[in-house]
């Protein structure tokens, strides 16, 4: 049986085609647009072509994400920090903690050694602490989000952002430009901000090992670093860390159609 | 009376405290609105006042930033608003209660903020613990009696108390029937009618609220069992108006079984025993307490454990309206002592909103999911 | 002799001897077992007289938090208080207070425990839950007196009501501290008290002197002997000793800021991580804080021996804390006054909500009535994370220029 899980996160939307709930046919990451529909329903039709599979051949969709419940081709909607639980632990049976950092939102999830969601926190208050912080600062520094881990690791110094807000943090690195702080530095800083923050809500939970990072921004590996450093403890990405939540989406769908 | 649809009422009662007040003031019948449900409303309604429960309504705070800075509670912060927008005109009184130090300044900065309006406070102890805290209610209260008398132009009746309590106590029993049905008829007392019907009590002449809950009630039939598909969620907090929480809670195959919140079974538990001033001010002081008073340091926690198992909840949420600092000082011991249950439990903070939030949705949402596998 | 005058404010014997003073009370205090006294944990409004006639050493947790605040490590202790479930936004003094318990990390490496906890909550109700998660933490008797808020001044039930509690107290604390309580004793204490609370009222209106010979900042500091151990009698021979010492710089025209173009009165805690850095902005700007309303707070009980409980529970009850907003004004108005003051600071703690919430109100209405000017400055007493120093730094340069225009 083929299922569809879509995960319509704020900054991108990602779709996973999953046979039997265990092998991954293929998969999509597209940004978002206004037009979310549009930008959703292109991004099945590429995992469908990839796949090459057709549309009325899939058994279940489930929905998960910012976006789930305008999700018009969904059976059912499933909250992401299920979802982020379920393929997490598919992907790496051995995680305990789920670190995820997303566009507009930073959760931590506790998993039981079955895997079951046994508990969680969320930031969605503010904006440090989550991707839009890191965006923000992408363009104040004129350097692409994408390239910030690679920069980071010429980092001689980590400049310490004193300023929790996004808003204040954002001109205390303007300032440090116009005073000649190098880039790698100030991106440094920006990562042990971003860090301390999650750190501080992870904490809020039992951290147990194995702790792993999902979520767009875990294809940063400078985070992942300093994230390590404010933990004291090990972190580690799951394959394909920005479809996590659309392939526990995908698993759940299998896991409904199976029952009925 | 069975024609009338209930939830219907409750629902537009609910949703518009002024235009209660306004009808009251079109009848030309006196209203005092009251700060904090430590004010005995039944000395008010005694002495030919209706008392109307002032919650902060307004999200989009501008004026009240005169006053009050922005790590101000959002209830105070919100009601100064709506003050200052002249949303409660209406009212001839506004009473105070002490609750906390927030409120405590709000007090002072609401009297020279409104010279003109008849503004008097209630000073209850913060201590609920044994005859040296009640004796004072008692003189304290006699005190505040014949602060109002300067309104009234006389004294209570204790004879007009005595009906007043009969009508409070009926009031008290309904509700508290209507969250026992609750748990059996889901679908057709969904949790929102909870919050409604408490604030269709709090905002009307408890008579008017007695005369339309009263045959939605005995509608009923009471020996039907309980539900045991819906997973049981109560909530724990201060002072809420927001229906969602209630309606997602259903929405997800959940239910908002029970609840320690102010605008909830706080407010209508425990009768009074004795139609007195002692006896009524002994109902305020025996009651499930507010976080901002001191009863012992596990009278909290022995009240949330004993109803949960009462309740068997499966699930708790503290649902807190923001900055509110005694509830946010009990939190962490409360949350222990539901570990120690194995009783799972989510914390989240609103401010004053009553607008939709995806955030929210998705706490709700992955809660129940939490505690549906 | 003369050459035993002081030169200077930082040269005050006094200086000396209240390190001396502290250290060995914080010290006493962790030896208490060894001398077989009970600690108890006291807030500052407290009714510190009725520990000291039982022979039980008192703690103040907000000296301490004062002392973190000092030397800049509440960030780090009221953060384990926050991973632990506290929200960021309760009193940083009880966050601290919590990290400290819980790390036995601070200037003075924890304090030690208490044997029980007595809590009034006069100064505010933030310290009633304080005390409750500390007396849940070490498992210790809880003893309460409810002072309530003068909302309509002092009335007869409000008095009767502490008064009553003192008498429900005493038998309390003679069961958990396991001594005898007796009048003579209290009497002697209450006399100390009462003794060094009129010199630290002497002290405080030294500074209406031009140039003052101390700012508040420094008071703030002086202040830690009449919280701690009012009572005794090594207080009131210190206070003696330091107001001579600054009766002598101030009769000598010696002041830490000399050129005090402008005076101006502090209101609300101090912001103990940034003292010296607001000392020093401001005295760039020839501005300097003569006076402050947090140190006069204990320049007003009075204790009469002949009626003990009825004064006792009219001191405690009725502290400038305790009394509502208008009285606040008039306390303001009237410091102006007597400090000759040019205008006025207001912090507006996030900590400190009693104190806090009312500053916009009285701000507005004592410059209505008097001319002078006042600023807002939005800060925490001992989180370090909410300081912004280009916020406030910007603050006060556009409040100088405001004093300036005055001049003219």
């Amino acid at each position: 049986m083929i299922t569809l899980g879509v995960d319509l996160g704020s900054n991108t939307v990602k779709t996973l085609l999953l046979n039997d709930g265990r092998d991954v046919l293929a998969s999509t990451v597209r940004k978002t647009s206004h037009e979310s529909q549009k930008v959703m329903d292109e991004c099945v039709e590429e995992t469908l072509a990839k796949a090459g599979v057709s549309f009325d051949k899939i058994g279940k969709i489930v929905a998960t994400g910012y976006g789930r419940v305008s999700c018009k081709i969904a059976q059912k909607e499933i909250s992401e920090i299920t979802c982020h639980g379920k393929g997490c632990y598919f992907s790496m049976n051995s995680a305990r903690t789920i670190i995820d950092i997303g566009g507009q939102d930073s959760k931590v999830i506790s998993l039981s050694d079955k895997g079951k969601v046994i508990d969680f926190v969320m930031n969605d208050k503010c904006a440090a602490g989550t991707g839009r912080f890191l965006e923000v600062m992408a363009q104040a520094l004129q350097v692409p989000l994408a390239e910030f881990g690679e920069v980071s690791k010429k980092a001689g110094t980590v400049v310490d952002i004193s300023n929790t807000c996004t808003v204040f943090a954002e001109s205390e690195v303007i300032s440090l430009m116009a005073r000649q702080e190098p880039k790698e530095n100030i991106i440094a800083g920006l990562h042990k901000a971003i860090a301390s923050r999650v750190i501080a809500l992870a904490k809020r939970l039992r951290i147990e090992d194995d702790i792993a990072l999902t979520g767009g921004v875990a294809l940063n590996d400078g985070v992942r670093r300093a994230l390590e450093a404010a933990a004291g403890k090990s972190i580690k990405v799951p394959a394909n860390p920005q479809l996590i939540g659309a392939l526990g989406a995908a698993i759940h769908a299998f896991e409904i159609a199976s029952a009925e | 009376m069975k024609e009338e649809n209930y939830p219907e009422f409750a629902q537009e009662v609910s949703h518009d405290p002024i235009a209660q007040i306004e009808s009251y003031k079109r009848q030309e019948r006196p209203v005092f609105g009251y700060t904090c449900s430590y004010v005995i409303e039944e000395f008010l309604d005694a002495m030919g006042v209706i008392p109307v429960r002032l919650i902060g309504r307004a999200t989009n705070i501008q004026a009240a930033d005169r006053h009050f800075q922005a790590y101000c509670c959002s209830q105070v912060r919100s009601l100064m608003e709506d003050f200052l927008n002249d949303a409660y005109k209406s009212l001839d009184g506004v009473i105070f209660a002490h609750t906390c130090d927030s409120m405590q300044p709000f007090h002072d900065i609401f009297k020279r903020t409104f010279p003109k309006v008849f503004v008097k406070n209630l000073n209850l102890p913060s201590r609920l613990d044994g005859e040296v805290p009640f004796k004072y209610a008692v003189a304290e209260t006699k005190r505040f009696l014949r602060t109002i008398e300067e309104f009234t132009g006389k004294p209570l009746d204790l004879a007009k108390l005595a009906e007043t309590v009969i009508v409070y106590n009926r009031n008290r029993t309904l509700l508290e029937r209507l969250y026992a049905l609750h748990l059996k008829y889901p679908e057709q007392i969904p949790s929102r009618l909870l919050l409604q019907s408490v604030l269709v009590s709090q905002y009307r002449d408890k008579r008017e609220a007695n005369r339309h809950l009263e045959p939605f009630v005995d509608s009923f039939k009471v020996d039907a069992p309980e539900d045991t598909k819906r997973k049981r969620i109560m909530l724990v907090g201060n002072v809420n108006i927001n229906e969602e929480i209630y309606d997602l809670a259903d929405e997800f195959g959940a239910m908002i079984a029970d609840d320690d919140m102010c605008t909830g079974r706080r407010y209508f538990s425990t009768q009074v025993a004795e139609p007195t001033i002692e006896g009524v001010v002994r109902r305020y002081m025996n009651r499930p307490h507010c976080a901002a008073k001191h009863r012992d340091n596990y009278s909290r926690q022995r009240y949330l454990l004993e109803l949960a198992e009462k309740r068997r909840i499966n699930g708790v949420i503290f649902f807190y309206l923001k900055f509110c600092d005694p509830h946010c000082f009990d939190y962490p011991d409360l949350k222990k002592a539901l570990d120690g249950k194995g009783i799972p439990s989510q914390m989240i903070e609103v401010e004053q909103s009553l607008a939709p939030s995806g955030q929210l949705r998705t706490k709700m949402q992955a809660f129940v999911e939490m505690l549906s596998v | 002799m003369a050459d035993q005058n002081p030169k200077a404010l930082k040269d005050l014997k006094s200086n000396m001897r209240l390190r001396k003073i502290m250290q060995k009370y914080y010290l006493k205090a962790k030896l208490s077992w060894l001398f077989r006294k009970k600690i108890c944990w006291i807030t500052s409004g407290g009714p510190v007289e009725l520990l000291i006639a039982l022979g039980v050493t008192p703690i103040y947790p907000e000296n301490h938090g004062a002392m973190i605040g000092a030397m800049k490590m509440g960030s780090e202790l009221c953060d384990v208080a926050e991973q632990m479930g506290y929200s960021r936004d309760l009193c940083s003094y009880f966050r601290a207070d919590v990290g400290q318990a819980v790390t036995k990390r601070s200037p003075i490496k924890g304090l030690p425990r208490p044997d029980f906890m007595l809590c009034c909550n006069n100064i505010c109700g933030t310290v009633l839950k304080w005390y409750e998660v500390q007396a849940r933490y070490y498992n210790v008797p809880l003893i309460i007196l409810d002072t309530p808020y003068n909302y309509d001044g002092e009335t007869p039930e409000l008095i009767s009501y502490v008064s009553d509690q003192f008498k429900e107290i005493i038998p309390e604390l003679e069961k958990v501290s396991g001594r005898k309580f007796t009048e003579k004793k209290f009497l002697e204490v209450a006399e100390y008290a009462n003794e060094a609370i009129t010199l630290w009222n002497e002290i405080l209106s030294i500074c209406e002197h031009v140039p003052a010979p101390m700012t508040c900042f420094d008071a703030f500091f002086y202040l830690a002997p009449i919280v701690t151990l009012r009572g005794t009698k090594i207080v009131v021979d210190y206070y003696k000793d330091l107001k001579k010492e600054l009766t002598y710089l101030a009769d000598n025209n010696i002041a830490p800021f000399p050129e005090e173009r402008f005076r101006l009165v502090w209101d609300n805690l101090p912001i103990w991580f940034k003292m010296r850095r607001l000392s020093k902005t401001l005295s760039n700007y020839g501005a300097c804080l003569v006076g402050d309303t947090y140190t006069n707070a204990w320049a007003d009980n009075d204790i009469n021996p002949e009626k003990p409980y009825e004064t006792m529970a009219r001191a405690y009850a009725t502290i400038y804390l305790n009394r509502n907003v208008e009285s606040r004004i008039e306390n303001m108005i009237k410091m102006l006054k007597k400090y000759k003051a040019h205008g006025f600071v207001m912090h507006s703690n996030r900590s400190c909500k009693p104190y806090s919430f009312g500053q916009l109100d009285i701000k507005d209405e004592v410059t209505r009535r008097t001319g002078l000017p006042g600023l807002m400055i939005e800060a925490d007493m001992t989180d370090q994370r909410s300081y912004s120093d280009e916020q406030i730094e910007t603050r006060i340069q556009a409040f100088i220029e405001t004093l300036k225009e005055r001049e003219v």
